[in-house]
């Protein structure tokens, strides 16, 4: 038993409350900050009990446990395989989509486009008709990624026959998927399809994705996508919207891969030129790496710590370390902070989408914001605002992952581990880098910028867990 | 006569400042009624029964400010609300103190991540999460704030204890910390005595004695007024009591508290039996333990409690200084039969009017030794019980820092209105003969104690002398020359006006009882 280490110390306060007692002790000499305090919650009576509950040492420990094991996951490229072959619960007539469950008749015009592609690239169907009837007979069977260790940005959409990274956690053994990532143009994920599209996925399926396989398998784990987003956040990349350099930094490590499995020069010069020309080819990897970790941590009892945020244009869900598979679901935010192509408007827009907030949730993207100078201008045009923004999310998480620094900010760890609690009192919700994509088919990405998660998926989330801590007692 | 509302959204201020604010406004003339306050439900409530209550304030939130007029013309509601705008605006600061500022706590950390301490003041049904994750973040805490419930303060200190930190509070007025004033507290020397009290403006009158008696402090701890009772167990108390035993720095340990709940009394002796380094003890009205431990020394008040620590705390003997303890009563024996010669037949009683409760305490303890049963809203005992703790009864005490008298308003510390009117209304009674006051310095405390004090004592002097009584002004002043008041100006403007001025708690309570005993004795024969 130590005396106090505060006896050594040079005091140095912060002062909440009362101004005049951080007067007094600026007056004193003793380095003090005065926090201008603010009701917690807004002043709701329901949430401020809430807060008090889950307040304490339990939910402490359990956070602290779920983000050492967010900061000791090890996700390690093992393989690129067909989706039907490793993806638990993945049916011969499934398609799987962005955020949470979803009805077809729920689902946004993009995911609807985007499956009815899926359908006629897995020939299925011959034409939009002749897919909507399959859809209309219940002939497919639609669930969302995230129940099945997958992700997929924008739409989202996986189906059987598509090619997936296969990511491994060592650490902790469990696998998670992404598919490759189509680019810019008419693509799924963007909500659209023509004849290009299915013949860029027929390419996917019948040569990059088995040229990936054949390069992987014979070198598994030796790409490892957490060190490429490390060095991604150093060149100028956050990873969500910008990832032009980790997908440099991908194509390094693939290509002597590629070459030692034999693959055709000719495949392999096309295959570079395709991940070359599409700046976002390595953001499908990095979720999937996401997602490995972020599963890993789910499910310590108490954890009050974010391990999933999720949207498809029509809602947004969040899920909660320690509750379990419930989900905490409402409307997908318009996103109307986004800066748009001239002649668009947040109107025209697909309400937020995507399992690229994977990205957020486990520490980098939009956490990480202050690491991408080029496109500071989706938060107010300076760097230093993305600093006051990083600064403001580390307000919100539990620690700081020091593999992902921050050069701007003097090399500062990502803010990581989202805390309901956090959120919740102090009503700064999560922010989330995205791209734009138009309603109506033909027009595909119309702007990108930052969505805001809704607080109110938050505020259940934190009536929940107080509700399940004060039946526990 | 026109109602107006302005509401100022997300703008929490604290209450207190904006008392302070409202009172300034209903100066404004033409102003019938003003309230600034922040749209909570409770104060929505307090507005609609002022009937203040705008359709702006009813559909304001619990962040949200209102500036809420009734004034006689529209001119007079602008003036007001533009007056109040400008008081929100300013600096509460005295001296343009440079203040670095962030909307949360994380946010602060953020700013100075090797912070070590939080002051926590805000009200006390938000505290607990402040307070929590303060120390889930590792840091040691302050807690001010009173209001947090018993079972949250027990769960705090758990949480501390486990982490190896200093949860002070709640309710606590006084620390002092590497030599830094936190809350209220006085400005004294580093030195070798470590405190740790579980009552304000008792560790206050002790540090200053300490520095009287030329002593000084390593550390002064407070650790809340509840943490010897029975629920809490002496959590903090014991903990500090065993740290400071480590603390290089510290060879004199001093307990300041109220009796302790006989289970907690027993954990306290059973620690400090344990401890390396003498012990000196204040329980405030306790008796001297039957087989005191080697290290043990029992104080008799708090004055006493210094002097014993600073001896032992120079080697010498703890005892000696009772040689003088005759003499010095002796002398204030004396002084009272002097000035008992000076009052009219009627006069019989004093009336103690305190802004520090524990001060109260003691000079009641000391004062029914001599002079039989104190009435006081804060009794001794419980038929000594005010029935209207306005109305004084016969030899009275009242602790004005009791929530009776602070709700809606700043502790009597630093707003003197109340007790300066009750002085007034005290002195106005044929049967007072003295009226007892302490004046308590030191950071937290009023700027100017004397400035607020010398026009009503003069006044209420020279009312009384005009009904052909001389009414006697004893007075204590808790501080230091080293406190931002003062203690030398003060105690100089204080003694111009007629009062007398002691240098202890326990003497001026001491002179204020021989006094009136002198009286009623005269009165007798």
């Amino acid at each position: 038993m130590a005396t106090y280490e505060l006896f050594s110390q040079k005091l140095k306060t912060v002062n909440i409350g009362l101004p005049s007692f951080g007067e007094d002790l600026i007056t004193q000499e003793v380095e003090t900050v005065q926090v201008e305090w603010q009701i917690p919650a807004g002043g709701n009576t329901d949430l401020v009990n809430a807060l008090k509950v889950i307040e304490n040492a339990a939910v402490e420990e359990a956070n602290k446990l779920t983000v050492e094991r967010v900061l000791e996951g090890e996700p390690v490229l093992i393989g690129m395989e067909r989706a039907q072959d490793v993806i638990s619960g993945m049916g011969p007539r499934s398609i799987f989509h962005s955020g949470p469950p979803l009805t077809w008749e729920r689902m946004c015009p993009g995911v609807q486009r985007a499956a009815l592609g899926a359908i006629i690239f897995e020939g299925w169907a011959k034409d939009r008709e002749s897919a909507l009837e399959l859809v209309k007979n219940n002939e497919v069977e639609f669930s969302p990624n995230h129940s099945h260790g997958a992700v997929g940005p924008m739409t989202g959409i996986i189906s059987p026959s598509m090619p997936v990274w296969v990511v491994e956690n060592r650490k902790f053994g469990n696998r998670a998927y992404s598919t490759l990532n189509e680019g810019r143009g008419v693509t799924l994920w963007y909500g659209d399809f023509d004849d290009s599209t299915i013949e860029r996925l027929v390419w996917f399926r019948d040569v990059f994705g088995p040229s990936v396989k054949k390069a992987l398998d014979k070198q598994s784990g030796t790409i490892n996508p957490f060190n490429l987003v490390a060095q991604g956040l150093s060149m100028g990349d956050e990873v969500h919207v910008r990832c032009q350099a980790t997908t440099a930094l991908l194509i390094k490590e693939l290509v002597p891969l590629l070459g030692d499995a034999g693959v055709k020069s000719s495949d392999i010069a096309e295959m570079v030129r395709f991940m070359a020309r599409n700046n976002t080819f390595s953001l499908n990897l990095a979720m999937a790496a996401s997602k490995s970790v972020m599963d890993a941590a789910h499910g310590v009892p108490n954890s009050t710590i974010v391990t999933q945020m999720t949207r498809n244009g029509t809602d947004f869900g969040l899920r909660v370390g320690g509750l379990g598979d419930q989900w905490f679901i409402t409307d997908a935010p318009a996103l109307d902070d986004c800066l748009y192509y001239t002649g668009f408007s947040v109107e025209d827009a697909v309400a937020d989408i995507g399992d690229s907030s994977i990205i957020e949730t486990t520490g980098f993207g939009g956490m990480t914001f202050a690491c991408a100078p080029t496109i500071v201008s989706f938060v107010g045009g300076g760097v230093k605002d993305a600093i006051e923004l990083n600064k403001q999310m580390a307000s919100i998480t539990y620690g700081k992952n020091k593999n992902f620094a921050i050069p701007n900010m003097d090399f500062a760890g990502s803010p990581t581990g989202v805390d309901i609690r956090k959120v919740v009192g102090s009503r700064i919700v999560p922010i989330i880098d995205t791209g734009v994509i138009h309603k109506d088919a033909g027009i595909g990405q119309i702007g990108a910028g930052v969505a805001h998660a809704p607080i109110v998926v938050f505020e259940q989330a934190v009536l929940a867990m107080a509700k399940s801590m004060s039946t526990k007692q | 006569m026109s109602v107006k509302n302005l509401v100022k959204t997300n703008s929490y201020q604290d209450s207190v400042r904006l008392m302070r604010i409202s009172g300034q406004l209903k100066k404004i003339a033409g102003v019938e009624n003003v309230s600034v306050m922040m749209a909570t439900d409770a104060n929505k409530r307090v507005l609609e029964m002022a009937g203040l209550l705008g359709p702006e304030a009813a559909s304001a939130g619990a962040n949200d400010l209102v500036i809420a007029v009734e004034a006689n013309s529209a001119e007079v509601i602008d003036e007001a609300i533009q007056a109040a705008e400008n008081a929100l605006v300013e600096s509460s600061s005295k001296g343009g103190v440079e203040v670095q500022k962030a909307k949360s706590l994380e946010l602060a950390l953020e700013e100075m991540p090797n912070a070590n301490m939080v002051v926590v003041s805000v009200p006390g049904a938000f505290a607990k999460i402040e307070v929590a994750k303060a120390l889930s973040k590792g840091l040691n805490v302050f807690l001010f704030s009173d209001n947090v419930t018993i079972e949250e303060e027990v769960e705090l200190k758990k949480m501390a204890l486990d982490k190896g930190l200093l949860m002070m509070g709640p309710d606590c007025g006084t620390s002092i910390i590497n030599g830094a004033c936190l809350g209220f507290a006085n400005v004294i020397n580093r030195g070798n005595i470590g405190i740790v009290g579980a009552s304000g403006t008792g560790v206050q009158e002790v540090t200053c004695q300490i520095e009287r008696w030329g002593g000084g402090c390593s550390q002064v701890i407070g650790v809340g007024g509840r943490d010897l009772k029975e629920k809490v167990g002496g959590l903090m108390f014991l903990e500090v009591m065993r740290k400071l035993d480590e603390d290089p720095a510290t060879e004199v340990i001093v307990l300041i508290s109220k009796p302790p709940a006989p289970s907690v009394m027993a954990k306290v002796r059973e620690t400090l039996c344990q401890l390396k380094k003498p012990v000196v003890v204040n329980l405030l009205g306790g008796e001297p333990p039957t087989n005191p431990a080697p290290n043990e020394h029992f104080a008799g008040s708090l004055e006493e409690a210094a002097a014993m620590a600073v001896a032992l705390a120079n080697g010498t003997n703890p005892l000696a200084w009772l040689d003088d303890v005759a003499k010095v009563e002796m002398d204030i024996v004396m002084r009272a039969e002097d000035m008992s010669y000076s009052f009219s037949p009627e006069q019989k009683y004093v009336r103690g009017l305190f802004s520090g409760g524990t001060l109260c305490y003691e000079a009641m303890l000391l004062m029914q030794k001599i002079i039989g049963p104190i009435n006081s809203n804060v009794p001794l005992k419980p038929d000594q019980k005010l029935a209207d703790s306005l109305i004084s009864v016969e030899n009275t005490c009242i602790d004005l820092g009791e929530d009776e008298f602070t709700v809606g308003r700043p502790h009597p510390m630093i707003d003197f209105q109340l007790r300066n009117e009750r002085i007034l209304i005290e002195a106005a009674k044929p049967e007072t003969a003295v009226i007892l006051l302490d004046v308590v310095l030191g950071y937290g405390s009023n700027a100017d104690p004397a400035a607020e004090l010398v026009p009503v004592i003069k006044e209420a002097r020279s009312k009384a002398q005009e009904s052909g009584r001389n009414l006697q002004f004893v007075t204590y002043v808790c501080g230091t020359d080293k406190d931002p008041q003062g203690m030398e100006e003060q105690v100089k403007k204080l003694q111009e006006c007629g009062a007398v001025v002691l240098p202890t708690n326990a003497h001026a309570a001491l002179l204020a009882a021989y006094i009136v005993g002198r009286v009623a004795k005269d009165a007798l024969s």
